[in-house]
């Protein structure tokens, strides 16, 4: 899905900070274009791609998790660290993260949460810009900066002996920087470490599934939970999406799965923490079931054929080195968007409409529902499996995206992670992205962080 | 300077007429605040007149406006109720833009819980409206009078809800934002034509540069719309009061509502309580109520606190005191809530302060006599769960308990008798410290506070309120935590403001010096220039955005930054 | 000398702490967001000049030599009412004389020479015959005539009927004191009128006119001894609220005790001497007079002392009581009301000492109609609110302002003894 690049003509690996600040400087003297990655392969969005020369800056071997701080909920990773990393690492106390839907397992943690990909736990989002605490980074231009509480004053040691844990992202005073590097993709600063919230790991689990023949069944029930702050990690698919992620490739299980699971189905993780953890369970099974039972829905621990255990498992760690979205066929065309979780049935027939029009069945169609910012929004996201190798198929699922995108943007989904052809995006806000240009022309004056991406 | 009367005409002609002031009284009373003498070097109560002050009614004119600012000498400053000497003019060739008229709340979202104001809609209005369907807003501690859209879009956002309501500058979801070129952009998803749900993005977030934890104040443009996250609410939706000015008091206390006062024995006991209740999602609000707060709340006038705090009873068992509000969906929930506060009390020591004991000053004065040799008057209470109940459920004391959760609701969920029942001591109340981080940083702030008081309180030049008067809470289920410390001075007396003056200065500087985070007074041109070099130099990028964006300095840089001299 | 009075105000005026909150009624008394607001001026001007706050920095800003009196202090000081709502509000959360300040302040406009110019005449009139609407005709005592009530100071009487001379010029006054008199005679108490009653100064009062006032309100109090009676019963609430509140501290008070026909007709119906037979049904709603209502709390006196304490703590030993408007006359016409059957009674949302301002008073329907003319458009609004067919009032100024800009009278205005007069069964009636 994407346009022409060019391959870069070199990767670089500092191994610190002070490596990557001579880099980036070097560039800025030489005129040179850095793009940053950090996590490894493979990678399935094109942020990465360039059509300018450049050098590739490869972070992923900054593994680092430290500052593990289990009164204050926060802990910090560097950008190389995954999640099956961070989740190792925080288990022993007592801790968790949120975690986006089976994120691949070199999916660096920094990566995705500074690109805003939504996590399954939407009652502990707060703001958009959640889990991210405070940020170590370096500006286009080379300069070094902090942001939030670890922006000082003071060096986190000082800090951290009076008290602090870098764990608010405001500031430092009238600046809010972490947001404009968030969903950059690279183009603002480069990030060398975040502090990430953390949350207490339940001590008791009690899954539950809820099924529907529409979207437009459940999302009654998920506005009521969502609303109470009820739950922990929830989220809907379709048969499809649910499918696709169960099978873990294999065709047979696959194509079984599809054609037997509920049309929608919606996860509702609920669990007791460590103060009267089976109680606290027990108050808020008895609440959901109320709601469920409101809207005519039923929580089931299980159906035929997955467990609502099953599916919480492998939703929150890393499905494995390939993205389970294209564990069916080997690619696969992901449009997602944001919008609120009332109008993602309206959003959801506009593409498959669209789709029809270019071929797609309905069936084929992977459905990923997810309520963020304490389902003040919701991420939708529509799949479509494809054979990579098929060269009729890429072409098709170009001209699908294509139109898809143009018409939803025109029904006002919101792609606010531009992928693909952001043009037409940010030409929704032109005002919005001259003060982008702006704030570019600040943070990387010489262009040197994925020149040209974004007409930047 | 008067505003000239080419100016005035043009102003005229974009507003209208009635809607332009240059009458100097009137002007007067927009150089006019909170407390400025400790701000000002000669210790004036007056801060500059502006040139004049101009009522818009909609983005266009403001559009307008700033255009002209643009492209003349003078300058603009956006205000909405003005509470605060963040609102003054910096000279006299600004222009206020008092932003009154433009106070419609136009959209109220209940399902997705968001709501889109206009400046001037004051938490009070929204409020009023939202707690009908069982949401709320976050309220600042200024007290419900204030304007969401300037505490959310410019401000601060510090608010005794914050457990559950969050801070001000994290619940916005979008604005209409009038640059100081008089361009209007709005941020996130409305700007897309998506609907006022997002402020982030597409890509970077410009939210990242229109505020941090403190915003421009009115520095970078002006803020004529914005959308903000609104909380469940779980208390009551309608209630009937009776009594009298100054003493309203709820009919019944609401079904599975708590109110309470939790008094720890010690600081550290605070401190572990307020993250096990925050760990345990109890609060829906949550008001550090240091035993000079206490000793206020409880009494009519000054001299009964005087002689309230002469009892010697306050310091006995207030000092660690969290005013705590908690409501429930169910049954089941206010159960468990119940108990694992039961749990939490237990863990730390605490006890709730028995309401229905509420003495008159008299009283007190005689309790004081008799427990002169005790320690801790809570001590059986703390020990017996039994009495506890008994003070809370009793009808013995039935009418002072009912008396005291009113004013606890007044305080925690409607906001009304918020920071303005602080000028009563004294007329003069000033703040340091106050970064926003964890709850444990709050507490070392608090503490510095409480030193640094000391030799004054010694003095006799503030008021002796025990030194720790640290104010504030912990924020998202005890993520995060801040405590502001509050000063009582006399506005009248040099001495002491200078006194203040002082205080806030080494406030400043121990923040740098022991890494207490940036204070809240930390912004403005001044503090900007001490605390940026220690914070990574945030104070040039700040200038350098102004330089950027406000090039021929539209909007007035005192409260934010003037643009950087680049070599 | 009003600058002297206006300096010995300064603190009062630098405890404002421009919260804003002296522009609505306390806070936890906003039932309804559309009427949260509660000051007339800045309901309709807007700038924060026009608030009670507004006016505190006005009048510092005058002290400290920075400003003059003129004409635009005088355009704003003069949009007041003088309802007092923002000394009620403001004293919710500080103790502080709002209403002092703004009285002081429009005095020396006044003095300066600044006063509206509409107000002059009535006040010329006012200083040359007794009488703000001119002298009374010969027939002034008209409305008397039958009922058998005793002239004063010749004979002697129990109770006063004094309408405030406001009989002698207005006709529906006159009307209304007549039935006061029937139902107080039907009583059996013992009533009289003044053979020549003086009028209260009003006028002179609440437009800053101090020598005018102070000196009317001198000859008014030595009418009113004279006639040596025990109880002085005022038909309008306005009336109510500057003699026994405003006279003494302007230095002179009526030795009988004064109260507002709503007062003794409450006391009548209590005592059983007053029955009220008749039904009337109907949906009302009463709006609480400022005068009546919050401004009519006399002064306390204080003698003590301002100490600090606990270093700059300050505090008056012993407390200085506090006017706080919540000592007004709020129950008796409600019970009355209550009394007469068939009437239903709904509250509005700004009532009692945080009541909304009719827009009547202050001279502000003479010189800022605008604002005279919104504020009584909000009332009206406020009454259809709460599903109410009429407002019910017990002040003259009110009635009139609420009356005057309705054009198309959709909200009838009563007068509560119109209605008691209607109930009790005698002939004519309010409706």
């Amino acid at each position: 899905m994407t346009a022409a690049t060019a391959p870069p003509s070199e990767v670089l690996t500092p191994g610190n900070v002070d490596e990557l600040r001579a880099l980036v400087q070097h560039a800025n003297q030489g005129g040179e274009s850095l793009v940053v990655t950090s996590s490894g392969g493979p990678h399935y969005k094109d942020g990465l791609a360039s059509a300018e020369p450049h050098r590739l800056v490869d972070l992923s071997s900054w593994t680092r998790v430290d500052l593990v701080d289990r009164r204050n909920r926060v802990c910090r990773v560097e950008p190389g660290v995954t999640y099956g990393t961070l989740l190792e690492a925080l288990a022993p106390h007592g801790m968790t993260v949120p975690t986006p839907l089976a994120p691949r397992s070199t999916k660096s943690v920094l990566a995705a949460v500074m690109d805003r990909e939504p996590s399954t736990w939407p009652n502990k989002q707060w703001d958009g810009s959640d889990p991210v605490g405070s940020t170590e980074f370096i500006f286009g231009s080379g300069e070094h900066f902090r942001t939030g509480a670890a922006g000082g004053p003071g060096s986190i040691e000082a800090q951290r002996k009076a008290g602090g844990a870098q764990k608010s992202s405001s500031g430092p005073s009238h600046t809010d920087f972490h947001r404009v590097l968030q969903g950059a993709q690279g183009t603002m600063g480069i990030v060398t470490w975040a502090t990430i919230r953390a949350e207490l790991m339940p001590s008791v689990e009690d899954p539950h599934l809820l099924v529907a023949d529409s979207l437009d069944a459940l999302i009654p029930y998920v506005y009521d939970v969502q609303r109470g702050l009820l739950g922990e990690q929830s989220f809907m698919l379709n048969a499809q999406a649910a499918a696709m992620l169960m099978a873990r490739g294999d065709q047979t299980r696959f194509a079984s799965l599809a054609g037997s699971l509920p049309a929608f189905l919606c996860l509702q993780n609920i669990v007791g923490f460590e103060r009267l953890p089976e109680e606290r369970l027990a108050y808020q099974r008895d609440d959901i079931e109320a709601h469920a039972r409101r809207h005519g829905l039923k929580l089931q621990p299980a159906l035929d054929p997955i467990s609502a255990r099953d599916l919480l498992s492998r939703s929150s760690q890393p499905c494995g080195d390939v993205d389970w979205r294209s564990e069916t066929q080997g690619s696969c065309l992901s449009i997602f968007f944001l919008s609120t979780l009332d109008r993602a049935p309206a959003m959801v027939r506009l593409f498959t409409d669209c789709a029809s029009e270019h071929g797609v069945r309905k069936q084929e169609v992977g459905l990923y529902v997810q309520p963020v910012v304490q389902n003040h929004g919701c991420h939708i996201e529509l799949m479509v499996p494809y054979g990579s190798h098929s060269s009729d198929a890429r072409t098709r699922m170009a001209r699908l995206e294509e139109d898809a995108v143009g018409r939803l943007l025109d029904a006002g989904a919101f792609f606010s992670r531009p992928y693909g052809t952001a043009e037409r995006i940010f030409a929704k806000n032109l005002g919005n992205f001259a003060l982008i240009r702006q704030v570019k022309s600040l943070f990387d004056p010489n262009r040197v962080l994925h020149r040209g991406k974004w007409g930047l | 300077m008067p505003l000239d009367e080419n100016a005035y005409e043009t102003l005229a002609g974009i507003v209208g007429p009635p809607w332009v002031e240059r009458a100097a009284c009137v002007l007067d009373t927009y150089a006019y605040y909170q407390n400025p003498e400790t701000m000002n070097q000669d210790g004036s109560q007056w801060l500059p007149r502006p040139a004049a002050v101009v009522l818009p009614e909609s983005a266009e004119e403001i559009q307008e406006i700033m255009r002209f600012c643009s492209s003349s000498k003078y300058m603009a400053k956006p205000i909405s109720t003005g509470f605060h000497t963040a609102a003054a003019a910096s000279n006299d060739d600004t222009i206020i833009l008092d932003l009154k008229r433009m106070d419609r709340i136009l959209d109220i979202d209940e399902k997705n819980q968001i709501a889109v104001i206009e400046p001037y809609v004051r938490a009070i209005d929204l409020q009023t409206e939202l707690l009908k369907i069982g949401l709320n807003c976050h309220i600042v501690s200024a007290g419900a009078m204030h304007s969401l859209l300037a505490s959310h879009a410019a401000a601060w956002g510090y608010g005794v809800t914050g457990s559950s309501t969050s801070y001000s500058g994290r619940n916005l979801l979008g604005v209409e934002w009038v640059l100081p070129s008089g361009e209007i952009v709005t941020l996130g998803s409305a700007g897309s034509g998506s609907g006022w749900f997002s402020c982030e993005g597409p890509g970077p977030s410009m939210r990242g540069v229109m505020r941090g934890f403190h915003g421009t104040f009115g520095g970078l443009g002006v803020f004529t719309k914005c959308s903000i996250k609104l909380y469940k609410y779980d208390g009551p939706r309608s209630w009937d009061f009776e009594g009298q000015s100054p003493n309203y008091v709820l009919k019944e206390i609401p079904e599975r509502s708590k109110f309470t006062a939790l008094a720890f024995p010690t600081r550290e006991a605070e401190k572990d309580g307020g993250y096990k209740m925050g760990e345990a999602e109890l609060n829906y609000a949550e008001f550090r109520t240091p035993m000079f707060f206490t000793a206020l709340g409880l009494t009519n006038n000054n001299l009964e606190l005087k002689e309230a705090l002469d009892s010697g009873l306050f310091p006995k068992f207030a000092n660690h005191v969290l005013s705590c509000a908690f409501f429930a969906a169910s049954d089941g929930e206010f159960a468990w809530k119940k108990k694992a506060l039961a749990e939490i009390l237990k863990e730390t020591n605490a006890a709730p302060v028995p309401f229905n004991l509420s003495p008159s000053v008299g009283s007190l004065k005689v309790a004081g006599k008799l427990l002169a040799a005790v320690k801790d008057p809570l001590a059986p209470i703390r020990k017996s769960t039994r009495l506890q109940k008994f003070a809370e459920s009793s009808g013995f004391g039935a009418e002072q308990r009912r008396a005291t959760q009113s004013r606890l609701f007044w305080l925690l969920v409607r906001n009304a008798v918020n920071i303005q029942a602080a000028f009563r001591p004294s007329q003069g109340m000033a703040t340091m410290m106050g970064a926003f981080d964890t709850w444990d940083l709050a507490h070392a702030q608090a503490e510095y506070s409480a030193k640094a008081k000391q030799k004054y309180i010694e003095q006799g030049l503030i008021i002796a309120d025990g030194g720790d008067l640290g104010a504030g809470g912990t924020f998202e289920n005890g993520h995060l935590g801040y405590l502001e410390g509050i000063i009582m001075y006399d506005p009248s007396n040099p001495a002491s403001v200078e006194a203040v003056r002082d205080l806030v200065e080494s406030g400043l500087r121990a923040s740098i010096d022991q890494a207490l985070g940036v204070p809240i007074a930390g912004f403005g041109v001044k503090a900007n220039k001490e605390l940026g070099p220690a914070c990574y130099h945030y104070d040039r990028w700040v200038s350098r955005l102004k330089a950027a964006l406000d090039p021929n300095m539209a909007s007035d840089p005192l409260f934010y930054a003037e643009p950087e001299d680049e070599p | 000398m009003t600058k002297r009075r206006l300096e010995s105000l300064r603190t009062e005026m630098q405890k404002c702490t421009r919260c804003s909150l002296c522009k609505m009624v306390p806070m936890p008394t906003v039932r309804d967001a559309k009427y949260a607001n509660a000051c007339p001026p800045v309901n309709t001007n807007h700038f924060h000049a026009y608030s009670g706050g507004g006016l505190q920095v006005m009048a510092l800003s005058l002290i400290d030599g920075r400003i003059e009196a003129d004409e635009d202090l005088a355009r704003v000081a003069f949009a007041c009412t003088t309802c007092g709502l923002c000394d009620v509000s403001c004293k919710f959360i500080m103790e502080a004389e709002r209403q002092d300040v703004i009285l002081a302040l429009r005095e020396h406009v006044v003095a300066e020479g600044y006063g509206p110019r509409v107000h002059e005449a009535a006040i010329e009139r006012l200083v040359a015959t007794g009488y703000a609407h001119g002298a009374p005709s010969e027939d002034r005592l008209r409305w008397t005539e039958g009922l058998g009530l005793k002239s004063l100071p010749e004979q002697s009487a129990e109770v006063l009927l004094y309408t405030g001379a406001s009989a002698y010029s207005e006709a529906t006054e006159a009307k209304k004191a007549r039935k006061l008199a029937e139902l107080l005679v039907a009583a059996g108490l013992d009533v009289g009128v003044l053979e020549r009653e003086p009028d209260t100064g009003i006028e002179a009062f609440w437009t800053g006119h101090r020598d005018a006032f102070e000196s009317q309100a001198a000859k008014a109090c030595d009418l009113l001894d004279e006639s040596g009676v025990k109880t002085i019963v005022v038909t309008s609430g306005s009336h109510l609220g500057l003699l026994r509140a405003h006279y003494p501290r302007y230095g002179r008070t009526p030795s009988a005790k004064v109260v507002h026909a709503s007062e003794l007709l409450d006391e009548l119906i209590r005592k059983q001497r007053l029955r009220l037979p008749k039904t009337i049904g109907r949906r009302v709603t009463y709006h609480d007079p400022c005068y009546l209502g919050r401004q009519s709390e006399p002064p306390q006196p204080w003698k003590g002392v301002e100490k600090m304490s606990h270093g700059v703590l300050t505090y008056f030993d012993p407390p200085k009581p506090i006017n706080n408007g919540v000592n007004g006359v709020y129950e008796p016409p409600r019970r009355v009301l209550d009394q007469i059957r068939g009437l239903e009674r709904t509250e509005m949302h700004r009532i009692r000492e945080y009541s909304f301002c009719c827009g009547g008073g202050g001279g502000v329907p003479e010189a800022h109609p605008e604002v005279a003319r919104t504020a009584a458009a909000s009332r009206i609004e406020e009454a259809q609110d709460v599903g109410a067919e009429a407002i019910v009032t017990a002040c003259h100024y009110c009635a009139q302002n609420l009356e005057r800009w309705q054009d198309d009278a959709r909200m009838p205005v009563l007068d509560l003894i119109d209605l008691v007069y209607e109930a009790a069964g005698l002939e004519g009636g309010a409706l």
